[in-house]
């Protein structure tokens, strides 16, 4: 470097290229302090020539006025180059004025002093240099002598450090983080040196929170002799492992007992032990970092154990949990929620799935809703049906919340979820219950054993008059009339000696101090346990019941009042047919008393005779709640037996039921024997009659016998006609009879099966042998049987056939047909007499019924043959008509059923 | 049996019925005696012995029946066929609870009165 400086003439001149070159070239130096360029120091020239070429920003203040030189170097801005261009060959005082203050210390200093000053880590002082007013420099003013080693002036190189500078920043920042981490973090830290473990080091963290020691009492100290109780514990043979091998030790949640101020406590510690190379990979230490987690382990304990905690008591109570996440649907529960819906616990079950087991009538109307609400107050809660999946149709309660983010987003639901079946069942009987003891009829009223009042329903109030909110609280013994007083201690007995206390009838008071007609049934009301904890009562008003009971028996009175006056025998019976009430009159006759009577009954008063048709007629009607009609003998107190017409009929209640028989007994003694003396008379009287109609017929038919066939014809007719005569009254002898009979309801049917065609076949051809008068055809195609008594159906078609015969005199036929309709044979004879008009065709049946009008003396009779028709017929189940119009002839109709035994 | 004992033995109080039915039966070849009187019915049976007996019912100050039911208890009698008749309307319960072996009502047509005649005389 000296060499290049060394001073030759042919030198002496500025060399280079660039903006500054040229502007020193053109430069007019001559009316410059510097004068020429070739009068200038050869030192000058050659330093000029180096700082031209120089890429680095370098000044040059020269000569006792400081003249500025500088390079393209500093010209960093090109565009705003021109105003600092003019700084060349100017005394730098004056060229700059604003930067002078700061320049000129470092180059009074250089001058007088003759040293290099560096001025580091300078902002941009020049402006112009590159890296604009941000960046860093660092600036060196270097004397420059000249050839007489005098100071002539100073050489500025400007080195920007920006980039240096921030390096340095940079690691002065991460020196102070790691200071800060060291010292002051929470993270405890310490460095442990040398096999000892000397303690090199150790923040505050770790001196206050775990080792509860202070710096100067643990620094170059071993390890062992600060913590002497650590000898026991792991962590020594740790530390050796890791100062050995080299490998970094991390553990978490370690437990470490440790000396603290107020004796040794328990400590869960995270730490790591990380070894510390020399250059030569050698471990000269370890550095510890420990993280004290007791309290994060204990509250996680704590949490841990309110889970199991919360798990004991969610299975206890069958509460399931659960947890909608209401961005992405995702839906997370405790397997109890499977089980509410009878899954098994593992089941899994989507959200969409469990509103699909949710009942459709509550899906809107109640999950809905609540959902909706849940949105806009936080709060879920609602009670709907869901479908077991083997149990039908469940009750669930859920309850929960809603999380919202910082924007009022609902971002999650959580909450629980109970099957409350069995408490909406009991709820639901308990609404029962007690919507029952509201709406009953009967005041029901709970007491407990001080006697005061603990409740009181709707009916109690209505017949009481006292309100709840008056009476409940207050002794039962506002009901209770003064005289009746020490009647509840003996219910009371009686309840506790197991006795049932039903239907006890009494009197209790009313608010307004009434007297009250009461059927009480008590019970003793026992609590969860079974014990007594007081009684309930059941109080009906009978008042009006009594009231009643008073009227019916008043009236009750009137009936037995009446009916012993009554000459007739009145009594009653229960719906079974037990008789129980007989009037006076009943009493007087048979001379019984009713004790008697209700020792041996009213069976002895019948006529052994009549006993047994009675009760079968009486059980008849009681079972059947027929009415009853009988005519019996009962016997008199003095033996002697009278007839007598009972009636008896059911009364019954709306419902048809039975309630009691009513019945009556008449005294028909005097027209039953009236009745016996006609009837007797009837009989007498034919029988007289018929003996002397027996002779003569007797000799009539003989002497036809021996006489009728000789040449005497009129004999023969005389004898014949006395016959028929005697015929004729014969019968009407035995009709007479017959009406006897049937009024009298003792014409006995002598029933057999009958052949119906050869019966009238018989009859036929037996008429048609004394009327010659009428041909009588018949019409049977099929033979036909009849359950029926031989002589009366004879007797019937026989009155049939001569009322045929006798109201047609001028016609000469008679048409019978017999002929299977249905189940009934129908036997009908036809004639072409005088007819019958419509409006008499019931009446034809009618006893004494005989045709009127101009026929009248005509057909003179009883009127009683159909009369006797009809009721035989009647007699058979069968039925009689006729079809007729007047003087168009007539059409006589029998039908009886066909017979069935074979 | 001799010739001279009646088959058939008539019952009756009224002497033209058992003239007239006397009358009927001999005409048709049978050997007849009646009784008039009730009293000597059993005198008249036990004397003559009849196979037929035809007795009213109501004989003056008598019930037939009785003497029926009577007749048919004792073995010496009880042999004899006993034919009842009657005019009277509940007569033929009465005489066949009696055990009587047949029964006629009055009036009656001759020819019915001997079939039942006929027909007493046929039975063992």
């Amino acid at each position: 470097m000296h060499s290049d400086i060394q001073p030759r003439p042919n030198e002496r001149r500025i060399q280079g290229s660039g903006q500054m070159y040229d502007l020193i070239q053109s430069k007019d130096w001559e009316n410059n302090a510097m004068g020429a360029i070739p009068d200038w120091s050869p030192v000058l020239v050659n330093l000029l020539n180096v700082l031209l070429a120089s890429g680095v920003p370098m000044f040059l203040f020269w000569g006792p006025e400081f003249i500025c030189f500088f390079n393209d170097a500093c010209l960093a801005d090109p565009a705003d180059a021109g105003s600092h261009l003019e700084m060349l060959g100017c005394p730098a005082k004056e060229a700059r004025r604003d930067l002078w203050p700061v320049l000129s210390p470092a180059i009074e200093l250089v001058i007088h002093k003759g040293i290099s000053v560096g001025a580091v880590n300078q902002p941009n002082p020049v402006y112009g240099l590159a890296g604009g007013a941000d960046s860093n420099w660092t600036f060196n003013y270097s004397p420059v002598r000249d050839e007489q080693g005098a100071v002539a002036g100073v050489l500025l190189i400007c080195i920007d450090n920006t980039a240096l500078i921030m390096g340095l920043n940079k690691a002065v920042e991460h020196e102070r983080q790691f200071l800060n981490l060291v010292t002051q973090s929470p993270v405890a830290m310490a460095i442990f040196k040398g096999k000892d473990f000397m303690i090199d080091t150790a923040n505050d963290s770790l001196l206050e929170k775990i080792w509860f020691k202070k710096r100067q009492d643990v620094l170059g100290r071993p390890l062992m002799e600060v913590f002497p109780e650590l000898a026991t514990q792991i962590f020594p043979q740790l530390l050796k492992e890791v100062f050995e091998t080299g490998r970094s030790h991390i553990e978490n949640g370690a437990v470490a007992y440790i000396d603290t101020h107020s004796g040794m406590k328990k400590f869960y510690l995270d730490y790591e032990y990380a070894p510390l190379y020399n250059p030569d990979k050698t471990v000269y230490g370890i550095m510890v970092t420990v993280i004290n987690v007791t309290d994060q382990v204990e509250a996680r304990q704590q949490i841990k154990d309110s889970e199991e905690r919360l798990q004991l008591a969610t299975e206890g109570t069958h509460l399931a949990i659960w947890d909608l996440n209401l961005q992405n649907g995702q839906f997370v529960y405790s397997p109890r929620l499977a089980m509410i819906f009878g899954y098994h616990g593992s089941t899994a079950l989507n959200y969409q799935e469990m509103q699909g087991l949710t009942h459709p009538d509550d899906m809107d109307a109640v999950v809905g809703k609540a959902f909706a609400s849940a949105l806009q107050t936080g709060i879920y809660g609602y009670e709907a049906r869901i479908f077991h999946s083997e149990n039908g149709i469940r009750w669930i309660r859920t309850r929960g919340k809603v999380i919202f983010d910082a924007e009022k987003r609902p971002l999650r639901m959580l909450g629980t979820m109970m099957d409350i079946t069995d408490q909406k069942e009991i709820q639901d009987k308990v609404a029962m219950m007690a919507a029952i003891v509201q709406s009953s009829e009967d005041a029901i009223i709970t007491k407990d054993f001080e006697g005061r009042i603990t409740s009181w329903n709707n009916a109690a109030r209505r017949i009481f008059g006292f309100s709840p909110e008056e009476i409940i609280g207050q002794p039962i013994t506002w009901l209770i009339p003064d005289d009746r007083m020490e009647e509840e201690q003996n219910i009371l007995k009686r309840l506790r000696n197991g006795e049932r206390v039903e239907h006890f009838e009494t009197q209790r008071k009313t608010k307004s101090n009434d007297i009250l007609d009461i059927s009480l049934t008590i019970s003793l009301v026992r609590g969860a346990g079974g014990e007594i904890i007081g009684t309930s009562k059941i109080a009906r008003d009978i008042s009006s019941q009594k009231r009643i009971e008073r009227l019916v028996s008043v009236s009750e009175e009137k009936f037995r009042l009446l009916a012993d006056i009554m000459p007739q025998f009145i009594w009653t019976g229960n719906p079974s047919g037990g008789l129980q009430y007989f009037n006076r009159t009943f009493m007087e006759f048979s001379g019984l008393t009713s004790e008697q009577l209700e020792e041996n009954g009213w069976h002895v008063v019948v006529h052994p005779e009549d006993l047994e048709e009675n009760l079968h007629q009486w059980k008849h009607s009681v079972a059947n709640g027929e009415p009853f009609l009988f005519e019996h003998r009962f016997r008199r107190h003095d033996g002697l037996y009278r007839w007598h017409l009972s009636r008896a009929v059911p009364s019954k209640d709306l419902d048809g039921n039975i309630q009691m028989w009513v019945g009556s007994s008449t005294d028909i003694d005097e027209i039953k024997r009236h009745e016996q003396q006609k009837d007797d008379f009837i009989k007498i009287a034919s029988h007289e009659l018929k003996t002397p109609v027996t002779t003569i017929k007797g000799y009539a038919q003989l002497l036809l016998k021996t006489h009728g066939k000789g040449d005497d014809v009129f004999l023969a007719e005389s004898l014949l006609t006395i016959e028929k005569q005697v015929s004729k009254l014969t019968k009407l002898i035995a009709d007479l009879l017959d009406i006897t009979k049937i009024e009298t309801g003792n014409l006995q049917l002598r029933k057999e099966k009958i052949s119906i065609n050869a019966l009238v076949q018989e009859v036929i051809k037996e008429i048609q042998a004394t009327t010659p008068s009428h041909i009588i055809s018949l019409q049977d195609p099929e033979t036909l049987f009849v359950y029926a008594d031989r002589y009366k159906m004879e007797q019937v078609i026989i009155n049939l056939l001569t009322n045929a015969i006798k109201y047609s005199p001028k016609a000469g036929k008679i048409l019978v047909d017999i002929r299977r309709s249905g189940h009934e044979v129908d036997f009908s004879v036809q004639d072409f007499g005088i007819g019958i008009a419509t409006a008499d065709h019931k009446k034809v049946f009618e006893r004494f019924y005989r045709v009127s009008g101009k026929d009248e003396k005509t057909y003179p009779g009883f009127g009683i043959g159909l009369f006797i028709v009809h009721e035989i017929i009647s007699l058979h189940n069968g039925k009689t008509w006729v079809e007729s119009e007047k003087d168009k002839g007539a059409v006589f109709h029998f039908s009886l059923p066909v017979c069935s035994i074979i | 049996m001799n010739a001279n004992n009646p088959e058939v033995l008539l019952i009756d109080d009224d002497r033209d019925i058992c003239r007239m039915m006397e009358s009927i039966l001999k005409q048709a070849g049978f050997h007849v005696q009646y009784c008039l009187s009730p009293e000597r019915v059993h005198q008249y049976v036990l004397t003559l012995k009849p196979r037929v007996i035809v007795m009213d019912m109501f004989l003056s100050g008598m019930d037939g029946t009785d003497i029926c039911r009577k007749l048919k208890s004792d073995p010496h009698t009880s042999g004899i066929q006993i034919i009842m008749m009657s005019a009277h309307p509940d007569a033929e319960q009465l005489c066949r609870s009696a055990l009587a072996d047949q029964f006629i009502s009055k009036p009656f047509d001759i020819d019915d009165f001997l079939d039942k005649v006929k027909a007493a005389f046929a039975s063992p």
